[in-house]
């Protein structure tokens, strides 16, 4: 299934057409695609894939020949091939898209790793974002003909649309807008992006006071409410029973609850810097104490309450909280379809999500998301997600 | 169900999957398969969709068979 089909050579038809989309969507991006100029065929059901070394595979049978038609000077479409022909653009479009993105090292300390959900919700919710906006033009600068681009269905609804409501709602916090915090995350390697973003805001909000050695331990406070936040989404994007604009509505209202844990995250600690520096001006600061710590984990579960609330969990549980909830869900009795499959997906997400089950590098050696440390207070035992 | 939302569901199943090594690219292939199988039943506007839900999924693919070398 992973095998090459044979190569496309420069000089034909497909290859100029890959190459210059690739361009345009280079020139619309403002960053270089990291395609080496070799293409394959790709054979089966799928568009085409960007792959390790830095070629790529396009699909002849699902793009490449329904692209043909439109980009062949002189032909007369029929509606059909229209159609077909912007189907194709977007996706060619999408796969130059990720051919842009730097992967990076994610066996570093704090890295998101490659393929980690949180991960796959943010690349893909910006290639699904670029395709939707930029396909249109890119058709535009390539064909005389009138392509029926736009109105796709999204390919991710919950991610793209958490994706973006965060990139609005992140305004503030971090100092840059919309498109300034998608170029920053565009231009970042895949496992540094949340490490990108949160940088962005504790440099805007508290720059100098914070002594570098505190830095990997703030970023946790920041970069947690985003991997799960995204992340979490994606037990929203498996569902069945929940419609497309369903799963985008989801995504939005996620973003909101993401962002109000961030930005709370970030005033809590630009207050612990700033109210260190007006009292002892000069002297380096301690790091967060224990109990600002705590109010963080009494904060990420706040949100999860808020998920319960209303009917939809969209986030992993608490470290160390999750067992004795998703043991009882079995027990219950559900009124309908829609509590038993969210049961189900919880099960399930947590089965094979949860912090415990996890080897990669967001996990520290005692088994907890490096978002969660053991902090010196007791756990109050009357708290989460019931 | 409709062809686009099952898609869906077998692509975050797959990609939620625990599962290491072999069984892991097992597991992937089996879900890309499955998803192809779909596409004709698929609505056309939401064909190129699942087109790239298993672009995701043979990236992965991909990536894995990189890891082995």
């Amino acid at each position: 299934m992973t095998e090459l089909g044979p190569e496309i050579p420069p000089g034909t038809w497909e290859h100029d057409w890959v190459s210059s989309v690739v361009a345009k969507a280079a020139e619309y991006a403002g960053r270089p695609s990291r395609w080496n100029g070799k293409l394959y065929e790709q054979p089966g059901p799928v568009a085409g894939v960007c792959l390790p070394d830095g070629s790529m595979t396009i699909s002849r049978e699902h793009v490449l020949d329904p692209a043909r038609a439109a980009y062949t000077p002189g032909r007369t479409l029929t509606s059909d091939e229209r159609f077909a022909a912007a189907r194709a653009t977007t996706m060619a479009v999408f796969n130059a898209r990720l051919s842009m993105s730097e992967v990076g090292d994610d066996s570093v300390p704090g890295a998101t790793p490659i393929g980690s959900l949180e991960d796959i919700a943010l690349e893909n919710a910006r290639a699904d974002q670029f395709s939707q906006e930029y396909s249109g033009r890119i058709a535009e600068s390539m064909t005389e003909q009138s392509l029926s681009l736009g109105g796709d269905a999204p390919v991710f609804p919950a991610y793209s649309a958490a994706t973006d409501r965060l990139l609005y709602t992140l305004g503030d916090a971090t100092g840059m807008g919309h498109d300034q915090l998608g170029d920053l995350i565009d231009s970042t390697a895949r496992t540094q992006r949340f490490n990108a973003i949160a940088d962005q805001a504790l440099d805007h909000q508290v720059g100098e006071l914070i002594p570098e050695s505190h830095r990997a331990q703030l970023r946790e406070a920041l970069t947690g409410p985003l991997r799960r936040g995204l992340g979490g989404l994606t037990m929203t994007e498996m569902s069945e029973l929940t419609h497309p604009g369903s799963k985008h509505k989801w995504g939005w209202d996620s973003a909101e609850w993401t962002e109000v844990e961030f930005t709370t995250n970030l005033d809590d600690i630009k207050k612990h810097y700033e109210s260190w520096d007006a009292e002892h001006p000069g002297e380096e600061p301690p790091e967060l104490p224990d109990s600002l710590r705590e109010r963080f984990l009494d904060r990420e579960e706040e949100i999860q309450q808020v998920w319960a609330s209303k009917g939809w969990p969209a986030q992993q549980p608490v470290a160390g909280r999750e067992q004795e909830y998703y043991e009882r869900l079995p027990e219950q009795v559900y009124p309908n379809a829609r509590e038993q499959e969210i049961a189900r997906l919880q099960q399930f997400l947590w089965s094979h999500t949860a912090p415990s089950k996890r080897n990669d590098s967001a996990v520290d050696t005692g088994g907890r998301p490096d978002n969660v440390r053991h902090i010196g207070s007791a756990r109050k035992p009357d708290r989460g997600v019931e | 169900m409709d062809a686009y939302r099952e898609a869906q569901r077998l692509y975050a199943e797959a990609m939620l999957s625990h599962a290491s090594g072999r069984e892991l690219i097992a597991e992937l292939e089996r879900a890309l398969q499955r998803i192809g199988e779909l596409l004709p039943q698929a609505a056309p506007d939401q064909r190129s969709a699942v087109l790239l839900m298993n672009s995701s999924i043979a990236e992965r693919l991909a990536g894995l068979a990189e890891e082995s070398r």
